[in-house]
């Protein structure tokens, strides 16, 4: 132990030089830097005036590590820092904290929060239930434009646009917080830009990967927190990057670079924290089912119909929409049914022909397994997500009559209602049925089942479902069950891509790379076009093998080289100071 | 106003003064117009700032405390001056001059913690000496002083010798404290990793049971592997994680003559 006690003795300011040349100061110059030094020795010591009240509310379980890292920001950084937590030690709860802290202490009085379009929701909720802070976002009655509102969530795709970034700009901002913010890493874009010209005092980017492809992106972000800190892009590219591309960090540099870094960025590690929080696996279950007869011919037939559309060519996004209701439940092919009818996609003759065969199936085979998996998990909790309210509602039914307790949840509730929902999943009912829509921002550590009755096509939707139960304080292992019915589009994408490429247990980290520029639209026309454009089974199942082949070899390299990089600029980052801190 | 507002309401102002930036109070609310070479170091010309939290929620003046990160620039200003002064004690005259070294020491490791500390070394015999300063007079005239960079040295390193004595017992401590997490942590480890092949090999025992393929004794191999090279990583690391580093940073110093 001696041996790795590394005592220094340094002059940084050239004391003993100014001593040598008998370069004296007066007094008051001296008198600062040693009340300087004092203040210092005090501010790291000062704890933060938020944590009583957050510890509190019984709800939230706030770790060490996320109280020393919001000490940090105050009390060493100024204010301003990237919390580069690897995924899941909760930067969402740092930034919180920080932000409270700032706001109770009268340090910031408004603050803007920077975040993907689909952690919106998430932001607005945690802050509200976590902190009693009421932030407004753009789809509340309450909006008014961008520069009225004190306390602020806006999507970073929202923000560029033009009307919305002019008057973001207008206002001087005490604080900026921007989530998931390796999307700022080039700055050449407009998100980049806009962050550069907003007027704030303090500024926290959040992000697990603050290096994904080259080390320039590193420099990029400290520039949005602390201009100059790195001195100017060539002098970094020189001194810190071994290769022209910046994709290898100069060695002989790494303590100094990571010595300036300690000044800006904060990152806790899993293996860290792992002494006190229990991290958990996901265990992925996919049931392909053999459809009943009835089944089979009604989505055949619907599928069909869409076939022939699709190619004479009718609306992409609306046949989307009637083969996602056909994948989800016989009621939900009902409401598929009746909008065919409507848009003249189906005769009178046709639909009254389908809504036969359609009310003759009482049960959906994948309720049956539904009902036979929550039987064999005894009493435990099951969330069950489905994207549509003709399902929600059936499946809402068909349990109840089992004798299940049941509560919804989606969108269309208020604060209150889902605040109540939330309470009888967690004190009596057994089951939480809910839309994609209502799940977001919710955290459910206290379930550790989630059923996909049906499934999103957007890799990211999935992991937003998950991530509702794994996270900090989950104490179980999360068990995910997915159904979908042979030879349907459903089948190939949970057998050929998510379960082939282990999509379920990747993490939300690993998934936010593969899939960054992923949109609904974007993954549902791709998969939906394969699909309806090929009727021949061996033609469909390479096409679904070749994309997931793709992906395999895009997350082998993009994943690994990035947690490679960053681990090789981070490695042994000593600025976690954790442990036996008094916090 | 607390100890510590009256401390940074101090030390922020007194800043101000140096830099000549013109101050302008009005009940707790403060103009500040900076000296055009400060503006990049303050981040504007013109400061609108307060210490009073309560005036800072009901105005638009920036609230001066910690966490400001005009607080911030103002510290790193402050303690890169490194400076130097003289002083004379008004009531006794001092044989020899004599050199008090300011020290900010940094214990790091999985915790932290700092001290200020000072030592006063005797010019003509190179060794700690205290006397009474009740009264010092501080000056900048300095024709009477002489210092050679040899003496200069000297005191320094017998400063450095004297701290490292007289902190022996409490850089112990520090160290015997880490140490102790550190043993903790290691147990953990050792638990787990062992968990870790107890599965591994009931794995071994349930595959050479069934007369499994040798692709599954493969995997479960390759698997151990993985476990072996995770464990080597995770150990390596904590060696680094508990390194303990103490910095005595020289931070100023007064010459008494």
């Amino acid at each position: 132990m001696s041996d790795s006690v590394d005592v220094k003795f340094t002059d940084r300011s050239n004391v003993k030089s100014k001593l040598r040349k008998l370069d004296f100061t007066d007094k008051n110059t001296f008198d600062l830097t040693i009340s300087a030094f004092e203040l210092l020795s005090e501010m790291k010591k000062s704890k933060l005036s938020v944590i009583p009240s957050i510890k509190s509310n019984k709800s939230i379980e706030l770790y060490d590590h996320q109280i020393f890292a919001a000490m940090k920001v105050k009390n060493e950084l100024g204010g301003s820092a990237i919390l580069a937590d690897e995924v899941g030690l909760g930067k969402t709860m740092e930034a919180g904290i920080i932000l409270k802290e700032f706001l109770i202490s009268g340090l910031a009085k408004n603050i803007l929060i920077l975040a993907p379009p689909s952690l919106v929701y998430q932001w607005q909720d945690e802050l509200e239930s976590k902190f009693s802070l009421h932030f407004t976002q753009k789809d509340d009655s309450d909006y008014r434009d961008p520069a009225s509102h004190d306390l602020l969530i806006f999507s970073h795709s929202s923000a560029v646009y033009p009307t919305a970034a002019n008057f973001l700009k207008k206002k001087n901002w005490d604080m900026i917080i921007v989530d998931e913010a390796h999307s700022m890493k080039n700055s050449s874009t407009m998100k980049h830009k806009l962050l550069k010209e907003l007027t704030r005092r303090f500024t926290l980017l959040l992000t697990a990967t603050p290096i994904q492809n080259n080390l320039g992106e590193l420099y990029n972000m400290v520039e949005l927190i602390k201009p100059g800190t790195l001195g100017t892009f060539s002098e970094f590219k020189t001194r810190y990057a071994d290769d022209k591309q910046m994709r290898t960090l100069n060695p002989f540099f790494k303590d100094e670079l990571q010595k300036k870094l300690s000044k800006i960025i904060i990152r806790t590690t899993r293996q860290q924290v792992k002494k006190y929080i229990k991290f958990t696996d996901r265990v992925a279950f996919t049931r392909i089912l053999k459809p009943t007869d009835d089944e089979r011919k009604l989505y055949d037939t619907i599928t069909d119909k869409v076939r022939e559309h699709y190619e004479n060519g009718f609306e992409v996004l609306y046949l989307m929409i009637i083969q996602r209701l056909i994948s989800s439940s016989t009621e939900s092919t009902k409401q598929a049914l009746f909008k065919m009818k409507k848009s003249e996609l189906l005769s009178s003759e046709e639909y009254d022909e389908l809504m036969e065969i359609a009310s003759r199936i009482t049960m959906d085979t994948k309720t049956t397994e539904l009902k036979n998996t929550i039987r064999e998990q005894n009493e435990s909790k099951f969330l069950i997500f489905t994207e549509w309210k003709a399902t929600q509602e059936y499946l809402k039914r068909v349990l109840s009559d089992e004798g299940y307790s049941v509560t919804l949840f989606h969108g269309e509730l208020n604060l209150s209602q889902k605040a109540e929902s939330i309470e009888r999943f967690r004190n009596d009912a057994q089951i939480m049925i809910s839309t994609s829509a209502g799940g977001e921002g919710q955290n459910f550590q206290f379930c550790s089942n989630v059923v996909n009755y049906d499934l999103p096509w957007n890799p990211m939707k999935v992991e937003q479902r998950v991530g509702r139960v794994h996270r900090i304080g989950q104490k179980n292992d999360v068990k995910i069950y997915n159904y979908a019915y042979e030879q349907t589009i459903d089948a190939y994408i949970l057998e050929l891509l998510y379960t082939k490429i282990k999509l379920f247990t990747m993490s939300l980290g690993h998934l936010d790379l593969l899939f960054e520029d992923v949109t609904d639209e974007k993954t549902g026309a791709h998969f939906f076009k394969e699909y309806i454009s090929t009727k021949d089974q061996n033609e469909l199942e390479n096409k679904f093998s070749t994309v997931g082949k793709n992906w395999n070899n895009r997350k082998k390299e993009l994943v690994s080289a990035v947690e490679e990089f960053n681990q090789e600029v981070f490695d042994n980052f000593s600025l976690s100071t954790i442990e036996g801190n008094d916090v | 106003m607390s100890e510590l507002n009256t401390v940074v309401t101090e030390l922020v102002l007194g800043y101000f003064s140096k830099i000549n930036a013109s101050v302008h109070e009005n009940n707790g609310l403060y103009d500040v117009a900076v000296p055009d070479n400060f503006k990049k170091t303050l981040g504007d010309d013109v400061l609108k700032i307060t210490f009073n939290p309560n005036l800072s929620k009901s105005t638009d003046y920036e609230l001066i405390s910690p966490g400001s990160s005009i607080l911030s620039a103002i510290l790193n200003e402050c303690i890169a001056f490194g400076p130097t002064v003289i002083g004379r004690p008004t009531s006794h005259n001092l044989e020899y001059p004599v050199i008090r070294f300011y020290f900010y020491v940094v214990f790091e490791s999985v915790k932290s913690k700092t001290k200020m500390l000072s030592v006063n070394i005797d010019t003509k015999n190179i060794q700690k000496i205290n006397f009474d300063e009740s009264e010092i007079n501080f000056q900048t005239n300095h024709t009477n002083v002489r210092l050679n960079s040899d003496l200069i040295d000297y005191c320094y390193i017998e400063s450095t010798d004297y701290l490292e004595k007289s902190m022996k017992s409490e850089i112990n401590n520090f160290k015997n404290e880490i140490l102790a997490l550190k043993n903790e942590e290691l147990q953990n480890i050792n638990l787990e990793y062992q968990k870790k092949y107890e599965i591994i090999e009931n794995k071994h025992t349930d595959l050479r049971s069934k007369n499994n393929s040798d692709a599954s004794l493969q995997k479960l191999i390759d698997e151990n592997e993985s476990i072996k090279l995770e464990e080597a990583f995770v150990r390596k690391n904590l060696d680094h994680k508990y390194l303990i580093s103490i910095d005595f940073a020289l931070v100023a110093s007064t010459v008494f003559v």
